[in-house]
């Protein structure tokens, strides 16, 4: 049987949010509505696209303090741990690669993946360790600039899901490739959740996945990738060598507990490439599905848990 | 892709039919030579079952089985084999199309959300 709900959708993060909730309480509009204030905060504090926004201000001069917005300085410290957790896999400075590689304005450079399926490993370069400073709302972010479009999505959503948990039975929070589910579903069954088919989005998903009080994120190369004076890039940068990462892998989708820890472990384990994302995923015990370069699909025991349905090979 | 587990087809009085994970078949006459063989052919798939690692899911092994039920496979029309020649076991054999099974994949169910590539 059908429950009641309250949909909210709008646009944010070049992506369109869409917050739902399941038999709503009379106090869920108001809850609604701070959840969207917080996604639209998160979005105007930590925006690289924008050079006024406190982010870019603070990366204009990134080894001075800078006073910035509350959840901006929240997001470069989760940023931070996701990089002392990953062991640097997840860096946010990979910024400075990302505009000498052509991606300096949000936008969708493709529909389908461009795709090397016989890529060149690239060499290993020195890094300093990562060591911003925090004190409050001050913070010094180092001595590069750095990029919060990936956490920030997720922490958005981990945030605006926070304001919804009192709002009704059950709730959704879906910023497109990052989304969490909580309590039942307006089916009165379990929340579903296709994983997109990178050379068909618009068609049926590859898996679907029962991802109940689960947090979900995908890393994908399908609109962000592109060939930049014959050779292929994309915006999952491996840190270590500084060139697109993940040779062989075209998305990586993990299931979770946190949206935000979520995102930053497709990033790390879509950089392991097609050779090691199975071993580094088990692991970790983590609950990922990847698709690789000539269309096959991987995954670990505790997403095959996870599925009630896979494409057939004659669809795929 | 994964090969057909060997397994023996039927036992029939002194004579035992086998089909090993290749698809190739033999049948044995003769009591004394059918047991250890069928004993070997059914010892084998049961080592090749068990040689899966369970711990590790390749594209293969995650794909969805075929169904089973007899509702949704059906036996494809298979076309008459012409009547071989006379002492010609094998090439009669051979002339008759294996059937292969239809089936119809299961339609993805409604979702409530799909995870993918977003802006940014």
């Amino acid at each position: 049987m059908a429950r009641g709900e309250l949909v909210e959708s709008f646009t944010s993060m070049a992506s369109t949010i869409t917050m739902r909730v399941v038999d709503p309480t009379d106090g869920a509009p108001q809850a609604i509505a701070e959840a969207r204030r917080i996604v639209e905060d998160v979005a105007a504090a930590c925006t690289r696209f924008d050079p006024t926004s406190p982010l870019m201000r603070a990366n204009a001069a990134p080894d001075a303090w800078h006073i910035v917005p509350g959840v901006c300085a929240d997001a470069i410290a989760a940023a931070h741990a996701a990089y002392l957790a990953t062991d640097g896999r997840f860096d946010p400075r990979v910024l400075t690669q990302l505009q000498r590689d052509g991606y300096v304005t949000s936008r969708d450079f493709t529909d389908v993946p461009v795709v090397d399926k016989h890529p060149v490993p690239a060499p290993v370069i020195e890094r300093t360790p990562w060591e911003p400073g925090f004190d409050g709302r001050r913070v010094r972010i180092g001595a590069e600039p750095i990029d919060l479009g990936g956490i920030g999505k997720g922490l958005a959503v981990r945030w605006a899901a926070e304001a919804l948990r009192d709002a009704g039975a059950g709730i959704l929070v879906d910023a497109g490739g990052d989304l969490v589910t909580r309590g039942v579903s307006p089916d009165d069954g379990p929340w579903l959740i296709g994983v997109e088919n990178p050379w068909e989005a618009t068609g049926d998903p590859l898996v679907v996945i029962d991802a109940t009080d689960a947090a979900v994120a995908t890393s994908s190369i399908r609109l962000r990738s592109w060939q930049q004076a014959g050779r292929v890039r994309h915006h999952l940068i491996d840190p270590r060598t500084g060139e697109p990462g993940g040779a062989g892998l075209v998305s990586v989708t993990v299931i979770g507990t946190d949206p935000s820890d979520a995102e930053v472990w497709t990033k790390a384990l879509f950089l392991e490439g097609a050779a090691g994302i199975e071993r580094a995923a088990i692991a970790r015990r983590m609950s990922a599905v990847w698709v690789d370069a000539f269309g096959g699909i991987g995954m670990t025991p505790g997403a095959q848990a996870r599925i009630v349905w896979q494409v057939s090979h004659a669809d795929h | 892709m994964v090969a057909p587990a060997p397994r023996v087809v039927t036992t029939k009085g002194t004579s035992v039919k086998t089909t090993d994970r290749h698809g190739s078949r033999a049948t044995w006459r003769s009591i004394a030579v059918a047991a250890p063989i069928a004993a070997v052919t059914f010892l084998g798939s049961v080592a090749w079952a068990t040689s899966v690692n369970p711990n590790t899911t390749s594209t293969a092994a995650v794909a969805p089985a075929a169904p089973a039920a007899p509702a949704q496979a059906t036996a494809q029309a298979t076309t008459p084999a012409a009547p071989a020649a006379p002492g010609t076991h094998k090439a009669k054999r051979r002339a008759v199309p294996k059937p292969q099974p239809v089936y119809t994949p299961a339609p993805a169910p409604q979702v409530h959300a799909v995870t993918g590539a977003s802006g940014g």
